[in-house]
Protein backbone atom coordinates (compact mmCIF):
# COMPACT_ATOMS: atom_id res chain seq x y z
CA UNK A 1 0.00 0.00 0.00
CA UNK A 2 3.00 2.29 0.53
CA UNK A 3 3.65 2.43 -3.22
CA UNK A 4 -0.01 3.12 -4.02
CA UNK A 5 0.04 5.92 -1.44
CA UNK A 6 3.24 7.39 -2.96
CA UNK A 7 1.73 7.43 -6.47
CA UNK A 8 -1.59 8.78 -5.15
CA UNK A 9 0.00 11.66 -3.23
CA UNK A 10 2.17 12.59 -6.19
CA UNK A 11 -0.85 12.50 -8.52
CA UNK A 12 -2.72 14.73 -6.06
CA UNK A 13 0.22 17.18 -6.02
CA UNK A 14 0.31 17.10 -9.82
CA UNK A 15 -3.42 17.50 -10.46
CA UNK A 16 -4.21 20.05 -7.75
CA UNK A 17 -1.94 22.51 -9.63
CA UNK A 18 -4.08 22.27 -12.75
CA UNK A 19 -5.40 25.72 -13.65
CA UNK A 20 -8.70 24.25 -14.89
CA UNK A 21 -9.67 23.72 -11.24
CA UNK A 22 -9.57 27.43 -10.48
CA UNK A 23 -11.40 28.54 -13.60
CA UNK A 24 -14.12 26.02 -12.82
CA UNK A 25 -14.79 27.69 -9.44
CA UNK A 26 -15.13 31.01 -11.23
CA UNK A 27 -17.69 29.46 -13.60
CA UNK A 28 -19.64 27.96 -10.70
CA UNK A 29 -19.89 31.34 -8.98
CA UNK A 30 -21.07 32.81 -12.30
CA UNK A 31 -23.72 30.08 -12.71
CA UNK A 32 -24.92 30.48 -9.13
CA UNK A 33 -25.09 34.28 -9.37
CA UNK A 34 -27.14 33.99 -12.57
CA UNK A 35 -29.46 31.40 -11.04
CA UNK A 36 -29.86 33.63 -7.96
CA UNK A 37 -30.94 36.58 -10.14
CA UNK A 38 -33.17 34.44 -12.40
CA UNK A 39 -34.68 32.72 -9.36
CA UNK A 40 -36.03 36.05 -8.14
CA UNK A 41 -37.98 36.51 -11.38
CA UNK A 42 -39.49 33.02 -11.49
CA UNK A 43 -42.38 31.48 -9.59
CA UNK A 44 -41.52 29.26 -6.63
CA UNK A 45 -38.70 29.26 -4.13
CA UNK A 46 -35.52 31.02 -5.20
CA UNK A 47 -33.46 28.65 -3.06
CA UNK A 48 -34.86 25.59 -4.90
CA UNK A 49 -34.05 27.26 -8.20
CA UNK A 50 -30.49 27.94 -7.01
CA UNK A 51 -30.19 24.36 -5.67
CA UNK A 52 -31.40 22.87 -8.98
CA UNK A 53 -29.06 24.97 -11.06
CA UNK A 54 -26.21 24.63 -8.57
CA UNK A 55 -26.27 20.84 -8.31
CA UNK A 56 -26.36 20.56 -12.09
CA UNK A 57 -23.42 23.00 -12.31
CA UNK A 58 -21.36 21.21 -9.67
CA UNK A 59 -21.96 17.89 -11.43
CA UNK A 60 -21.20 19.12 -14.95
CA UNK A 61 -18.09 21.06 -13.93
CA UNK A 62 -16.93 18.01 -11.92
CA UNK A 63 -17.40 15.83 -15.00
CA UNK A 64 -15.37 18.28 -17.10
CA UNK A 65 -12.51 18.26 -14.55
CA UNK A 66 -12.59 14.47 -14.18
CA UNK A 67 -12.36 13.94 -17.92
CA UNK A 68 -9.91 16.73 -18.78
CA UNK A 69 -7.44 15.63 -16.10
CA UNK A 70 -8.19 11.90 -16.13
CA UNK A 71 -7.55 11.36 -19.86
CA UNK A 72 -3.99 12.68 -19.53
CA UNK A 73 -2.98 10.83 -16.36
CA UNK A 74 -1.40 7.72 -17.89
CA UNK A 75 -0.96 9.09 -21.42
CA UNK A 76 1.20 11.99 -20.22
CA UNK A 77 3.37 9.69 -18.11
CA UNK A 78 4.12 7.70 -21.28
CA UNK A 79 4.52 10.71 -23.59
CA UNK A 80 6.75 12.63 -21.18
CA UNK A 81 8.66 9.43 -20.33
CA UNK A 82 8.30 9.90 -16.56
CA UNK A 83 6.98 6.33 -16.61
CA UNK A 84 10.52 5.04 -17.39
CA UNK A 85 11.88 5.79 -13.95
CA UNK A 86 8.69 4.53 -12.26
CA UNK A 87 8.33 1.15 -14.01
CA UNK A 88 12.01 0.39 -13.32
CA UNK A 89 11.27 0.56 -9.59
CA UNK A 90 9.73 -2.37 -7.64
CA UNK A 91 6.14 -1.32 -8.32
CA UNK A 92 3.38 -3.37 -9.92
CA UNK A 93 1.39 -1.85 -12.70
CA UNK A 94 -1.94 -2.17 -10.85
CA UNK A 95 -0.38 -0.09 -8.08
CA UNK A 96 0.31 2.69 -10.61
CA UNK A 97 -3.27 2.63 -11.96
CA UNK A 98 -4.79 2.49 -8.47
CA UNK A 99 -2.51 5.23 -7.18
CA UNK A 100 -3.36 7.46 -10.13
CA UNK A 101 -7.08 6.85 -9.57
CA UNK A 102 -6.91 7.59 -5.83
CA UNK A 103 -4.77 10.70 -6.36
CA UNK A 104 -7.20 12.22 -8.83
CA UNK A 105 -10.14 11.15 -6.65
CA UNK A 106 -8.63 13.14 -3.80
CA UNK A 107 -8.24 16.20 -6.04
CA UNK A 108 -11.86 15.87 -7.22
CA UNK A 109 -12.96 15.48 -3.60
CA UNK A 110 -11.26 18.76 -2.59
CA UNK A 111 -12.67 20.50 -5.67
CA UNK A 112 -16.19 19.19 -5.12
CA UNK A 113 -16.02 20.07 -1.43
CA UNK A 114 -15.14 23.69 -2.26
CA UNK A 115 -17.83 23.89 -4.95
CA UNK A 116 -20.50 22.42 -2.64
CA UNK A 117 -19.60 24.85 0.16
CA UNK A 118 -20.09 27.71 -2.32
CA UNK A 119 -23.39 26.19 -3.51
CA UNK A 120 -24.68 25.72 0.04
CA UNK A 121 -23.76 29.33 0.88
CA UNK A 122 -25.80 30.54 -2.12
CA UNK A 123 -28.77 28.35 -1.05
CA UNK A 124 -28.63 29.77 2.50
CA UNK A 125 -28.38 33.35 1.15
CA UNK A 126 -31.45 32.56 -1.02
CA UNK A 127 -33.33 31.66 2.18
CA UNK A 128 -33.06 27.89 2.00
CA UNK A 129 -31.76 25.21 4.35
CA UNK A 130 -29.32 22.36 3.81
CA UNK A 131 -31.09 19.09 4.61
CA UNK A 132 -29.19 15.82 5.00
CA UNK A 133 -30.55 14.67 1.63
CA UNK A 134 -28.45 17.41 -0.05
CA UNK A 135 -25.33 15.83 1.43
CA UNK A 136 -26.49 12.41 0.18
CA UNK A 137 -27.05 13.81 -3.33
CA UNK A 138 -23.61 15.43 -3.19
CA UNK A 139 -22.03 12.12 -2.23
CA UNK A 140 -23.74 10.35 -5.13
CA UNK A 141 -22.47 13.07 -7.50
CA UNK A 142 -18.99 12.31 -6.15
CA UNK A 143 -19.54 8.57 -6.80
CA UNK A 144 -20.60 9.42 -10.36
CA UNK A 145 -17.45 11.49 -10.85
CA UNK A 146 -15.30 8.61 -9.58
CA UNK A 147 -16.84 6.39 -12.25
CA UNK A 148 -16.01 9.05 -14.84
CA UNK A 149 -12.42 9.26 -13.51
CA UNK A 150 -12.03 5.47 -13.77
CA UNK A 151 -13.43 5.50 -17.33
CA UNK A 152 -11.07 8.36 -18.32
CA UNK A 153 -8.07 6.52 -16.86
CA UNK A 154 -9.14 3.39 -18.74
CA UNK A 155 -9.06 5.26 -22.07
CA UNK A 156 -5.84 7.00 -21.06
CA UNK A 157 -4.03 3.64 -20.97
CA UNK A 158 -4.33 3.11 -24.72
CA UNK A 159 -5.55 6.16 -26.64
CA UNK A 160 -4.71 9.80 -27.24
CA UNK A 161 -6.27 12.52 -25.03
CA UNK A 162 -8.54 13.82 -27.81
CA UNK A 163 -10.02 10.40 -28.55
CA UNK A 164 -10.17 9.53 -24.84
CA UNK A 165 -11.97 12.81 -24.10
CA UNK A 166 -14.50 12.21 -26.86
CA UNK A 167 -15.15 8.63 -25.69
CA UNK A 168 -15.36 9.58 -22.01
CA UNK A 169 -17.89 12.39 -22.68
CA UNK A 170 -19.91 10.05 -24.90
CA UNK A 171 -20.00 7.44 -22.16
CA UNK A 172 -21.05 10.09 -19.65
CA UNK A 173 -24.00 11.20 -21.80
CA UNK A 174 -25.03 7.60 -22.57
CA UNK A 175 -24.64 6.70 -18.88
CA UNK A 176 -26.93 9.57 -17.88
CA UNK A 177 -29.67 8.58 -20.28
CA UNK A 178 -29.19 4.81 -20.26
CA UNK A 179 -32.52 4.08 -18.52
CA UNK A 180 -34.45 6.24 -21.01
CA UNK A 181 -32.69 4.54 -23.90
CA UNK A 182 -33.53 1.10 -22.51
CA UNK A 183 -37.19 2.11 -22.09
CA UNK A 184 -37.37 3.34 -25.69
CA UNK A 185 -35.72 0.17 -26.99
CA UNK A 186 -38.01 -2.05 -24.88
CA UNK A 187 -41.03 -0.41 -26.44
CA UNK A 188 -39.84 -1.21 -29.95
CA UNK A 189 -39.96 -4.71 -31.40
CA UNK A 190 -36.50 -6.19 -31.71
CA UNK A 191 -35.11 -9.61 -32.53
CA UNK A 192 -33.73 -11.60 -29.61
CA UNK A 193 -30.17 -11.18 -30.95
CA UNK A 194 -30.52 -7.39 -30.97
CA UNK A 195 -32.00 -7.52 -27.48
CA UNK A 196 -28.98 -9.46 -26.26
CA UNK A 197 -26.66 -6.90 -27.83
CA UNK A 198 -28.55 -4.02 -26.20
CA UNK A 199 -28.57 -5.84 -22.86
CA UNK A 200 -24.82 -6.39 -23.17
CA UNK A 201 -24.17 -2.66 -23.61
CA UNK A 202 -26.73 -1.78 -20.94
CA UNK A 203 -24.75 -3.73 -18.38
CA UNK A 204 -21.32 -2.84 -19.78
CA UNK A 205 -21.77 0.94 -19.83
CA UNK A 206 -22.03 2.79 -16.50
CA UNK A 207 -25.55 3.45 -15.30
CA UNK A 208 -25.17 7.01 -14.05
CA UNK A 209 -28.91 7.59 -14.00
CA UNK A 210 -29.22 5.75 -10.66
CA UNK A 211 -26.67 8.07 -9.07
CA UNK A 212 -28.54 11.17 -10.15
CA UNK A 213 -30.97 12.08 -7.35
CA UNK A 214 -30.62 15.87 -7.61
CA UNK A 215 -34.20 16.57 -8.72
CA UNK A 216 -35.70 14.26 -6.09
CA UNK A 217 -33.83 15.84 -3.14
CA UNK A 218 -34.47 19.43 -4.28
CA UNK A 219 -38.20 18.65 -4.57
CA UNK A 220 -38.24 16.96 -1.17
CA UNK A 221 -38.82 13.37 -2.41
CA UNK A 222 -37.51 10.86 0.11
CA UNK A 223 -35.61 7.96 -1.37
CA UNK A 224 -35.30 4.63 0.49
CA UNK A 225 -31.95 3.97 2.15
CA UNK A 226 -31.64 0.70 0.18
CA UNK A 227 -31.73 2.70 -3.09
CA UNK A 228 -28.85 4.89 -1.90
CA UNK A 229 -26.78 1.96 -0.61
CA UNK A 230 -27.36 -0.07 -3.81
CA UNK A 231 -26.28 2.92 -5.90
CA UNK A 232 -23.08 3.25 -3.87
CA UNK A 233 -22.35 -0.51 -4.13
CA UNK A 234 -22.91 -0.30 -7.91
CA UNK A 235 -20.50 2.67 -8.19
CA UNK A 236 -17.77 0.87 -6.20
CA UNK A 237 -18.20 -2.32 -8.26
CA UNK A 238 -18.05 -0.40 -11.55
CA UNK A 239 -14.92 1.51 -10.47
CA UNK A 240 -13.20 -1.76 -9.49
CA UNK A 241 -14.18 -3.24 -12.86
CA UNK A 242 -12.68 -0.25 -14.70
CA UNK A 243 -9.46 -0.31 -12.64
CA UNK A 244 -9.11 -4.03 -13.28
CA UNK A 245 -9.68 -3.60 -17.03
CA UNK A 246 -7.23 -0.67 -17.17
CA UNK A 247 -4.64 -2.77 -15.33
CA UNK A 248 -5.03 -5.69 -17.77
CA UNK A 249 -4.33 -3.32 -20.69
CA UNK A 250 -1.51 -1.51 -18.89
CA UNK A 251 0.16 -4.81 -17.87
CA UNK A 252 0.75 -5.62 -21.55
CA UNK A 253 2.02 -2.18 -22.45
CA UNK A 254 5.64 -1.87 -23.55
CA UNK A 255 7.51 1.40 -23.68
CA UNK A 256 9.79 1.87 -26.67
CA UNK B 1 29.14 -14.53 -8.93
CA UNK B 2 27.07 -13.71 -12.01
CA UNK B 3 24.92 -10.62 -11.57
CA UNK B 4 23.51 -10.62 -15.10
CA UNK B 5 23.04 -13.56 -17.42
CA UNK B 6 21.47 -12.67 -20.78
CA UNK B 7 20.77 -15.66 -22.93
CA UNK B 8 19.76 -15.36 -26.59
CA UNK B 9 17.64 -12.23 -26.21
CA UNK B 10 15.59 -11.32 -29.24
CA UNK B 11 13.38 -8.30 -29.53
CA UNK B 12 11.55 -6.61 -32.36
CA UNK B 13 9.08 -3.76 -32.30
CA UNK B 14 6.79 -2.03 -34.78
CA UNK B 15 7.99 1.13 -36.52
CA UNK B 16 5.98 3.56 -38.66
CA UNK B 17 2.51 4.99 -38.15
CA UNK B 18 0.10 3.90 -40.83
CA UNK B 19 2.01 1.03 -42.41
CA UNK B 20 3.88 -0.65 -39.59
CA UNK B 21 7.00 -2.71 -40.12
CA UNK B 22 8.82 -4.84 -37.61
CA UNK B 23 12.29 -3.70 -36.64
CA UNK B 24 14.48 -6.33 -35.03
CA UNK B 25 16.42 -4.45 -32.37
CA UNK B 26 18.08 -7.45 -30.70
CA UNK B 27 19.12 -10.64 -32.50
CA UNK B 28 20.08 -13.26 -29.95
CA UNK B 29 22.08 -11.19 -27.47
CA UNK B 30 23.98 -13.23 -24.87
CA UNK B 31 26.55 -12.10 -22.33
CA UNK B 32 27.24 -12.16 -18.62
CA UNK B 33 28.34 -9.59 -16.07
CA UNK B 34 30.14 -10.53 -12.86
CA UNK B 35 29.72 -8.97 -9.44
CA UNK B 36 31.78 -5.82 -8.89
CA UNK B 37 32.43 -5.19 -12.58
CA UNK B 38 32.02 -2.00 -14.54
CA UNK B 39 30.57 -3.25 -17.80
CA UNK B 40 30.27 -1.04 -20.88
CA UNK B 41 27.72 -1.74 -23.58
CA UNK B 42 28.89 0.00 -26.74
CA UNK B 43 27.37 0.49 -30.13
CA UNK B 44 26.21 2.99 -32.71
CA UNK B 45 22.85 4.79 -32.52
CA UNK B 46 20.07 2.26 -32.96
CA UNK B 47 22.34 -0.69 -32.14
CA UNK B 48 19.90 -1.94 -29.49
CA UNK B 49 21.57 -0.74 -26.27
CA UNK B 50 18.55 1.18 -24.96
CA UNK B 51 16.20 -1.65 -25.96
CA UNK B 52 18.34 -4.04 -23.94
CA UNK B 53 18.22 -1.72 -20.91
CA UNK B 54 14.45 -1.40 -21.28
CA UNK B 55 14.12 -5.18 -21.14
CA UNK B 56 16.37 -5.28 -18.08
CA UNK B 57 14.19 -2.77 -16.25
CA UNK B 58 10.77 -4.14 -17.22
CA UNK B 59 9.84 -1.41 -19.71
CA UNK B 60 9.75 -3.93 -22.56
CA UNK B 61 9.52 -7.71 -22.74
CA UNK B 62 11.82 -9.97 -24.79
CA UNK B 63 10.33 -11.94 -27.70
CA UNK B 64 12.73 -14.78 -26.99
CA UNK B 65 15.48 -15.67 -24.55
CA UNK B 66 15.93 -15.25 -20.84
CA UNK B 67 17.60 -12.75 -18.55
CA UNK B 68 18.58 -13.52 -15.01
CA UNK B 69 19.56 -10.85 -12.52
CA UNK B 70 21.08 -12.00 -9.23
CA UNK B 71 20.23 -15.56 -10.35
CA UNK B 72 16.49 -14.83 -10.64
CA UNK B 73 14.28 -14.27 -13.67
CA UNK B 74 13.77 -10.55 -14.39
CA UNK B 75 9.99 -10.85 -13.99
CA UNK B 76 10.44 -11.14 -10.20
CA UNK B 77 9.58 -7.79 -8.63
CA UNK B 78 11.92 -8.16 -5.64
CA UNK B 79 14.91 -7.97 -8.02
CA UNK B 80 14.08 -4.35 -8.71
CA UNK B 81 14.71 -3.53 -5.04
CA UNK B 82 18.41 -4.04 -5.85
CA UNK B 83 18.51 -2.09 -9.13
CA UNK B 84 19.11 1.57 -9.86
CA UNK B 85 18.30 2.84 -13.36
CA UNK B 86 19.16 6.09 -15.09
CA UNK B 87 17.43 6.24 -18.49
CA UNK B 88 18.80 8.18 -21.44
CA UNK B 89 17.38 11.73 -21.19
CA UNK B 90 15.54 11.26 -17.90
CA UNK B 91 12.29 13.17 -17.37
CA UNK B 92 10.80 14.15 -14.05
CA UNK B 93 7.69 15.92 -12.82
CA UNK B 94 8.55 19.57 -13.50
CA UNK B 95 6.77 20.94 -10.43
CA UNK B 96 8.81 18.85 -7.94
CA UNK B 97 12.16 19.87 -6.49
CA UNK B 98 15.10 17.42 -6.12
CA UNK B 99 14.19 16.65 -2.49
CA UNK B 100 10.58 15.84 -3.41
CA UNK B 101 11.70 13.77 -6.41
CA UNK B 102 14.04 11.66 -4.30
CA UNK B 103 11.40 11.24 -1.62
CA UNK B 104 8.88 10.15 -4.32
CA UNK B 105 11.22 7.54 -5.84
CA UNK B 106 12.32 6.38 -2.39
CA UNK B 107 8.65 5.78 -1.59
CA UNK B 108 8.47 3.17 -4.36
CA UNK B 109 10.96 0.94 -2.51
CA UNK B 110 10.48 -1.09 0.65
CA UNK B 111 12.78 1.24 2.53
CA UNK B 112 12.16 2.93 5.85
CA UNK B 113 11.17 6.60 5.55
CA UNK B 114 14.03 7.69 7.81
CA UNK B 115 16.61 5.91 5.62
CA UNK B 116 15.12 7.58 2.52
CA UNK B 117 15.52 10.99 4.19
CA UNK B 118 19.15 10.22 5.06
CA UNK B 119 19.88 8.95 1.53
CA UNK B 120 18.19 12.03 0.06
CA UNK B 121 20.43 14.40 2.02
CA UNK B 122 23.52 12.32 1.18
CA UNK B 123 22.75 12.19 -2.57
CA UNK B 124 21.86 15.88 -2.78
CA UNK B 125 25.33 16.63 -1.39
CA UNK B 126 27.07 13.99 -3.50
CA UNK B 127 25.59 15.30 -6.75
CA UNK B 128 26.09 18.96 -5.95
CA UNK B 129 22.37 19.75 -5.79
CA UNK B 130 22.42 21.48 -2.42
CA UNK B 131 21.95 24.97 -3.80
CA UNK B 132 18.95 23.92 -5.87
CA UNK B 133 17.36 21.32 -3.61
CA UNK B 134 14.21 23.42 -3.10
CA UNK B 135 13.90 24.68 -6.69
CA UNK B 136 11.35 23.08 -9.06
CA UNK B 137 13.04 20.97 -11.69
CA UNK B 138 11.45 22.91 -14.56
CA UNK B 139 14.15 25.55 -13.96
CA UNK B 140 16.99 23.03 -14.34
CA UNK B 141 19.49 22.68 -17.20
CA UNK B 142 20.04 19.32 -18.94
CA UNK B 143 23.14 18.63 -16.88
CA UNK B 144 21.32 19.37 -13.63
CA UNK B 145 18.47 17.03 -14.61
CA UNK B 146 21.08 14.37 -15.32
CA UNK B 147 22.40 14.83 -11.78
CA UNK B 148 18.89 14.39 -10.36
CA UNK B 149 18.59 11.31 -12.58
CA UNK B 150 21.75 9.83 -11.09
CA UNK B 151 20.51 10.65 -7.57
CA UNK B 152 17.19 8.82 -8.12
CA UNK B 153 19.10 5.84 -9.53
CA UNK B 154 21.13 5.67 -6.30
CA UNK B 155 18.27 6.29 -3.83
CA UNK B 156 17.99 2.60 -2.86
CA UNK B 157 21.79 2.10 -2.65
CA UNK B 158 21.49 -0.44 -5.50
CA UNK B 159 23.67 -3.50 -5.97
CA UNK B 160 23.32 -3.12 -9.73
CA UNK B 161 23.42 0.29 -11.37
CA UNK B 162 22.15 0.50 -14.97
CA UNK B 163 23.11 3.75 -16.67
CA UNK B 164 22.00 4.60 -20.21
CA UNK B 165 24.26 7.37 -21.55
CA UNK B 166 24.96 8.79 -18.07
CA UNK B 167 27.45 11.43 -19.29
CA UNK B 168 25.00 12.93 -21.77
CA UNK B 169 24.46 16.65 -21.22
CA UNK B 170 27.20 16.96 -18.61
CA UNK B 171 30.04 19.48 -18.67
CA UNK B 172 33.64 18.20 -18.15
CA UNK B 173 33.39 18.70 -14.36
CA UNK B 174 30.11 16.80 -14.28
CA UNK B 175 31.62 13.98 -16.34
CA UNK B 176 34.56 13.74 -13.96
CA UNK B 177 32.23 13.64 -10.94
CA UNK B 178 30.04 10.96 -12.54
CA UNK B 179 33.11 8.84 -13.29
CA UNK B 180 34.20 9.18 -9.67
CA UNK B 181 30.75 8.13 -8.47
CA UNK B 182 30.79 5.07 -10.75
CA UNK B 183 34.28 4.07 -9.55
CA UNK B 184 33.22 4.62 -5.93
CA UNK B 185 30.25 2.30 -6.48
CA UNK B 186 32.60 -0.37 -7.81
CA UNK B 187 34.85 0.07 -4.76
CA UNK B 188 31.78 -0.59 -2.61
CA UNK B 189 31.35 -3.93 -4.41
CA UNK B 190 28.47 -2.78 -6.62
CA UNK B 191 28.07 -3.75 -10.27
CA UNK B 192 27.63 -1.13 -12.98
CA UNK B 193 26.38 -1.61 -16.53
CA UNK B 194 26.41 1.43 -18.72
CA UNK B 195 26.34 2.65 -22.28
CA UNK B 196 28.11 5.75 -23.50
CA UNK B 197 29.04 7.48 -26.72
CA UNK B 198 32.03 9.01 -24.98
CA UNK B 199 34.35 6.07 -25.56
CA UNK B 200 37.34 7.60 -23.80
CA UNK B 201 35.28 7.47 -20.59
CA UNK B 202 34.40 3.84 -21.21
CA UNK B 203 38.06 3.01 -21.84
CA UNK B 204 39.04 4.75 -18.66
CA UNK B 205 36.64 3.10 -16.20
CA UNK B 206 35.30 -0.17 -17.67
CA UNK B 207 36.59 -3.62 -16.79
CA UNK B 208 34.68 -5.39 -19.53
CA UNK B 209 32.79 -4.34 -22.62
CA UNK B 210 30.44 -5.78 -25.19
CA UNK B 211 30.04 -4.27 -28.65
CA UNK B 212 26.47 -4.36 -29.87
CA UNK B 213 26.15 -3.75 -33.58
CA UNK B 214 22.82 -4.01 -35.40
CA UNK B 215 21.38 -5.98 -32.51
CA UNK B 216 24.21 -8.51 -32.25
CA UNK B 217 27.14 -8.78 -29.87
CA UNK B 218 30.20 -8.75 -32.12
CA UNK B 219 32.91 -8.48 -29.47
CA UNK B 220 32.93 -9.05 -25.76
CA UNK B 221 35.58 -9.30 -23.11
CA UNK B 222 38.22 -7.63 -20.99
CA UNK B 223 38.88 -4.14 -22.30
CA UNK B 224 42.70 -4.39 -22.18
CA UNK B 225 42.69 -7.70 -24.08
CA UNK B 226 40.42 -6.28 -26.76
CA UNK B 227 42.57 -3.18 -27.17
CA UNK B 228 45.83 -5.13 -27.40
CA UNK B 229 44.29 -7.35 -30.13
CA UNK B 230 44.49 -4.50 -32.60
CA UNK B 231 47.77 -3.06 -31.34
CA UNK B 232 50.17 -3.88 -34.21
CA UNK B 233 51.39 -0.66 -35.78
CA UNK B 234 54.58 1.27 -34.96
CA UNK B 235 55.59 4.73 -36.06
CA UNK B 236 59.16 6.10 -36.46
CA UNK B 237 59.36 9.85 -36.85
CA UNK B 238 62.48 11.25 -38.58
CA UNK B 239 63.76 14.60 -39.70
CA UNK B 240 62.95 14.95 -43.42
CA UNK B 241 66.36 16.26 -44.44
CA UNK B 242 68.76 13.44 -45.43
CA UNK B 243 66.17 10.70 -44.69
CA UNK B 244 63.90 10.74 -47.73
CA UNK B 245 66.16 8.65 -49.97
CA UNK B 246 66.86 6.08 -47.24
CA UNK B 247 63.17 5.67 -46.53
CA UNK B 248 62.28 5.20 -50.18
CA UNK B 249 64.79 2.33 -50.29
CA UNK B 250 63.26 0.68 -47.19
CA UNK B 251 59.92 0.20 -48.96
CA UNK B 252 57.56 0.95 -46.01
CA UNK B 253 54.52 3.23 -45.96
CA UNK B 254 55.41 6.76 -44.95
CA UNK B 255 53.76 10.12 -44.44
CA UNK B 256 55.50 13.45 -45.09
CA UNK B 257 54.77 16.20 -42.58
CA UNK B 258 56.13 19.77 -42.71
CA UNK B 259 59.71 19.10 -41.58
CA UNK B 260 59.43 15.43 -40.60
CA UNK B 261 58.58 12.06 -42.04
CA UNK B 262 56.67 9.26 -40.29
CA UNK B 263 57.35 5.64 -41.30
CA UNK B 264 54.53 3.19 -40.49
CA UNK B 265 55.50 -0.45 -39.86
CA UNK B 266 52.95 -3.07 -38.82
CA UNK B 267 55.36 -5.59 -37.26
CA UNK B 268 57.44 -5.16 -34.10
CA UNK B 269 60.54 -7.10 -35.34
CA UNK B 270 60.61 -5.19 -38.63
CA UNK B 271 60.23 -1.91 -36.76
CA UNK B 272 63.14 -2.85 -34.46
CA UNK B 273 65.33 -3.77 -37.43
CA UNK B 274 64.60 -0.49 -39.24
CA UNK B 275 65.25 1.48 -36.10
CA UNK B 276 68.67 -0.15 -35.63
CA UNK B 277 69.56 0.56 -39.25
CA UNK B 278 68.57 4.20 -38.89
CA UNK B 279 70.64 4.63 -35.72
CA UNK B 280 73.74 3.81 -37.77
CA UNK B 281 73.03 6.60 -40.27
CA UNK B 282 73.22 10.34 -39.71
CA UNK B 283 69.41 10.69 -39.91
CA UNK B 284 67.92 12.40 -36.87
CA UNK B 285 65.32 10.17 -35.12
CA UNK B 286 62.57 12.19 -33.41
CA UNK B 287 60.47 9.37 -31.93
CA UNK B 288 59.55 5.68 -31.96
CA UNK B 289 55.92 5.04 -30.97
CA UNK B 290 53.82 1.90 -30.76
CA UNK B 291 50.40 3.00 -32.07
CA UNK B 292 47.83 1.87 -29.55
CA UNK B 293 44.41 1.33 -31.03
CA UNK B 294 41.59 2.80 -28.97
CA UNK B 295 37.99 1.80 -28.47
CA UNK B 296 36.77 4.27 -31.04
CA UNK B 297 38.93 2.70 -33.75
CA UNK B 298 37.94 -0.76 -32.62
CA UNK B 299 34.24 0.13 -32.71
CA UNK B 300 34.48 1.85 -36.10
CA UNK B 301 36.37 -1.18 -37.45
CA UNK B 302 33.62 -3.53 -36.23
CA UNK B 303 30.87 -1.28 -37.60
CA UNK B 304 32.58 -1.16 -41.00
CA UNK B 305 33.02 -4.92 -40.93
CA UNK B 306 29.33 -5.33 -40.21
CA UNK B 307 28.37 -2.88 -43.00
CA UNK B 308 30.44 -4.88 -45.51
CA UNK B 309 28.97 -8.22 -44.44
Amino acid sequence: MKRVKTIALNTFKETIRNKVLYSVIFFLILILSLSFILGRFTMGDTNKFVANFGFAGVELLGVIISIVIGIGLIYNEIQKKTIFTIISKPIKRWEIITGKFLGLSLTIFVQEFIMLIILFLFIIIAGGKIPLSYITASFLIYCELMIIVSVSIFFSTFSSPILSGFLAFTIYFIGQSIEYLKDIINETELSSVNKYIIDFFYYLLPNLHNLNIKNEVVNGVTLPASYISNSIIYAVAYILFMILTSTIIFERKQFY
Amino acid sequence: MKILEANNIEKSYPVGHIIQKKFQALKGVSFTVDKGEIFGLLGHNGAGKTTFFKILTGLAFPDNGTIKLFGQDISQRNIKEKIGFLPEHPYFYPYLNPKEILSFYGGLFSIDKKIIEERTDYLINLLGLNKWKNEPIKKFSKGMIQRVGMAQALINDPDLLILDEPMSGLDPIGRKEFKEIIIKQKQKGKTIIFSSHILSDVEMICDKIAMLIKGEIVKEGNIQNLLSEGNSEYEIELEKEKSINIIKNLGFKYEILNKNIIIKIDNYNEAKKVLLELINTDVKIISFTPVKSNLEELLVKEINKSEKS
